[in-house]
């Protein structure tokens, strides 16, 4: 199993800023600060409406019938909101 | 993420992108070419999500499926025994029909850094509302030119998260796929 996160700041315009990333070991608990939501060092200017979902993922196997491989995952995933100011 | 041949619009553009259709007929070909990404995902609340893409893993084309190919999801019941119950018990036909789904197909669009994604791509899709979330969630790849076994899909154990003062908890927006 593994955690990953995803993270968006979304300015009420077309333009949205997002990434993704794996987070090193899952260990039943996890403590992120505010600069850790956006690992390139993004920090959003003025306010900003926050999406970060971070997601367990269980991986399995796809069966040798497929030739080309692949992977199936089982996901459990959970998204917290709020909007940054300055 | 595996993108064959996306299209990036400029969002100031995007009433000028085209879609270009990239995918392939899924019976033309052989089970032993394919690559297949599948997913089940659960939000935390009742519902799960069931996601599948096939391609050909000679150039990573999305495969539509055609001629009589099928993906069907089910939740908690392998092949074998969806046949079993459908054929057997008084009743068993309400049991398939809460916990069997048809994939249907839709086409993968989705926020990117600054861009839009818009593709063609067919991916396939089924919700299970009231899933039984101890049970694993199996795909079963129908085909008339081969045989092939489910895929078994299990969800990792549940968490929450603990939000931090003045943040809002929220299980129906996803940021990105």
């Amino acid at each position: 199993m593994r955690l990953e996160i995803a993270s968006l700041c979304d300015l009420d315009s077309p333009v949205r800023y997002s990434e993704r990333r794996v987070l090193s070991g899952d260990t039943g608990s996890l403590q992120l600060s505010a600069s850790e939501l956006f690992d390139s060092g993004y920090t959003p200017s003025g306010s900003c409406n926050v999406a970060v979902a971070l997601k367990r993922v269980r991986y399995g196997a796809v069966p040798a019938a497929f030739g080309g491989s692949g992977w199936a995952v089982g996901v459990e995933r959970r998204v917290v909101t709020f909007v940054s100011t300055d | 993420m595996r993108h064959p041949l996306l299209l990036l619009c400029a969002v100031a553009l995007l009433p000028a992108c085209t879609e270009v259709t990239t995918a392939r007929n899924s019976n033309e070909v052989g089970t032993e070419h394919i690559y297949a990404e599948l997913s089940a995902t659960h939000g935390g609340e009742g519902s799960v999500v069931v996601d599948a893409e096939l391609h050909d893993s000679a150039d990573d084309a999305f495969l539509r499926l055609t001629g009589g190919d099928e993906l069907i999801a089910s939740n908690g019941l392998a092949s074998d025994e969806i046949a079993s119950v459908d054929g057997g018990l008084f009743g068993g036909a309400a049991e398939v029909s809460n916990s069997v789904l048809t994939m249907t197909e839709r086409h993968r669009t989705a926020w990117d850094t600054l861009f839009i994604e818009v593709t063609s791509d067919p991916t396939y899709h089924a919700a299970f509302n009231d899933a039984d979330l101890n049970r694993p969630f199996y795909v079963s790849f129908l085909r008339a030119i081969d045989s092939v076994p489910d895929i078994e899909l299990k969800l990792p154990s549940s968490f929450e998260i603990t939000s931090p003062s003045g943040a809002r908890p929220s299980h129906g927006r996803t940021p990105s796929r």
